[in-house]
């Protein structure tokens, strides 16, 4: 089952493994519990870890929940859509249920 | 080329976002204030709106609750004339579509002022008990074990597990999509209770069961190349080709009642509200508003907000059309259609093999026809948009 909403879920995420970098942002152009693609104007490169926060709707907020990035690729308005897998982490559960109870209240 | 509603408190930064915007093709309409941007709205009638702010200020918080009652599906871009990546989530969360930061120039709006040209929301997908990418990474690890034990039989391991993975990715997501047995469809149109398919090189209008699509009847209407079809004050209004517009007496032949020259041709799409007939012209980009009279006169003509409109269709509510370029459904306000209320991708035709010719909604779901060409050969096809609860309840709620 899926669902779509009317407006792009924002991120913030960071690059633990490259601190000269500044915190950048972009929004989910789809979520899962095991990983998500994301829409960001800065590059981003294939196996490059990334750290991201956001709020679910409903307004629960996930912190530190880590991915690699599997699949880059750069679309025709130069922005990059990254395939995310989530690594295994306490923010991974949390997203899971998180997206059960969206599932829940919308059914 | 867009028309851009700039908003910039600074001379500066406004020159700065306007020439960007101009070189990048756009029209930019500047206004130095909210009070201005807001009266841009009802007389230039931007697609984007570019606000201008420091990370301290909150006018585009300020124009995104101006802009839920006047225009709630028109994107806000924000330039921060300083970086902060906290306020630019803030931003985004409150309903901005883009923020970009300093400097500003063509290259830095390039993607986003286009990304809000398209914009789409975001796909949350169901957890299940084991997601496929998980497995994929599990399997991938036995896979390679495989390979460093068994050697060859690691191949064959990959392969299976290739192919499992495509059947649970076919299983998850199925195709609703029926073959249909002519190959040339050319308009959908649901009268309550059945589903018209109109095919042009047989010049025969099809009737299909809503369950199954199992062809009930057919009329062949030798005199005519039929194409767009709409239900209309108890008869049938089928476009035919090359510029007339029929209209049938719903009896079993469907007998003519009347026939009009086209005055605005290439109809491509036609829907009735229950007071005008709505035609569409892919050629020239146009919405038609038509009385339903022996002459079909045109009460006023419309640019189509859209790429290239492929059909048209009616909720009950409001006037829908399936756009060919974009790939989407678009909901328009029927007192201005230019204006598009809530726009539906439609990921069947993503792959851009297959060609709309119809649309239908049958009181739950969007049903379109689509034709694709393989050679000298014409296949035809009709697909079943089923609609997310919340978007159904939104659709039909009075």
């Amino acid at each position: 089952m899926k669902l779509e909403s009317p407006r792009p879920l924002p991120v913030l995420f960071e690059f633990p493994d490259e601190p000269e970098r500044l915190e950048c942002w972009g929004r989910f152009l789809s979520l899962d519990a095991a990983g998500a693609v994301l829409l960001c104007g800065p590059r981003v490169a294939r196996g490059a870890r990334l750290r991201l926060r956001f709020d679910l709707p409903g307004g629960e907020r996930l912190e530190g929940l880590e991915g690699d990035a599997r699949r880059v690729k750069r679309d025709a308005d130069g922005y990059s859509e990254v395939r995310l897998l989530w690594r295994v982490c306490p923010a991974r559960d949390a997203l899971r249920r998180g997206l059960l109870g969206l599932f829940a209240a919308a059914v | 080329m867009a028309v851009i509603a700039l908003v910039a408190k600074d001379d500066k930064t406004r020159r700065e976002l306007q020439l960007a915007v101009e070189e990048l093709g756009h029209r930019a309409a500047s206004a130095c204030d909210l009070k201005g941007g807001l009266e841009l709205l009802n007389t230039e009638r931007p697609r984007v709106v570019l606000v201008a702010q420091d990370p301290a200020d909150d006018i585009a918080e300020s124009m995104l609750f101006e802009l839920e009652r006047e225009a709630p599906l028109l994107p806000v871009v924000v330039a921060l004339t300083r970086r902060s990546a906290p306020r630019a989530l803030e931003l985004l969360k409150a309903g901005v579509h883009e923020v970009v930061s300093a400097p500003f120039g063509a290259e830095s709006l390039r993607g986003s002022l286009s990304k809000a040209l398209r914009w789409r929301g975001t796909w949350y997908e169901e957890p299940r008990s084991a997601a496929p990418a998980e497995k994929a990474r599990t399997y991938g690890a036995w896979a390679l074990a495989g390979l460093l034990l068994l050697g060859g039989a690691g191949g064959l391991t990959a392969l299976y597990r290739h192919r499992r993975l495509a059947a649970e990715a076919a299983r998850t997501a199925p195709v609703l999509a029926w073959d249909l047995p002519y190959g040339h469809a050319a308009g959908l149109a649901w009268d309550g209770k059945e589903l018209w398919v109109s095919d042009w090189f047989s010049a025969t209008i099809h009737r299909h069961e809503p369950v199954g699509l199992r062809l009930q009847s057919s009329v062949t209407l030798p005199r005519e190349v039929p194409g767009a079809m709409a239900f209309a004050a108890g008869s049938l209004f089928v476009a035919s080709a090359p510029r007339m517009v029929v209209k049938h007496l719903l009896d079993e032949r469907l007998s003519v009642l009347t026939r009009s020259v086209d005055s605005v041709p290439q109809t491509v799409g036609m829907a009735f509200d229950g007071l005008y007939l709505w035609t569409c012209d892919a050629k020239k980009g146009r919405l038609h508003k038509r009385l339903p009279d022996a002459e079909l006169t045109v009460a006023a003509s419309f640019e189509y907000p859209g790429v290239r409109p492929a059909a048209l269709t009616f909720d009950g509510r409001k006037l829908w059309s399936l756009d060919a370029g974009g790939r989407e459904l678009l909901r328009h306000d029927l007192s201005d259609p230019r204006r598009i209320l809530l726009r539906l991708p439609l990921r069947e035709y993503d792959a851009g093999d297959w060609t709309p010719v119809g649309l239908a909604f049958d009181g739950r779901r969007f049903l379109s026809a689509a034709v694709r060409r393989r050679g000298g050969l014409s296949e035809s096809r009709l697909f079943a948009h089923e609609l997310a609860p919340e978007v159904l309840a939104g659709i039909l709620k009075p």
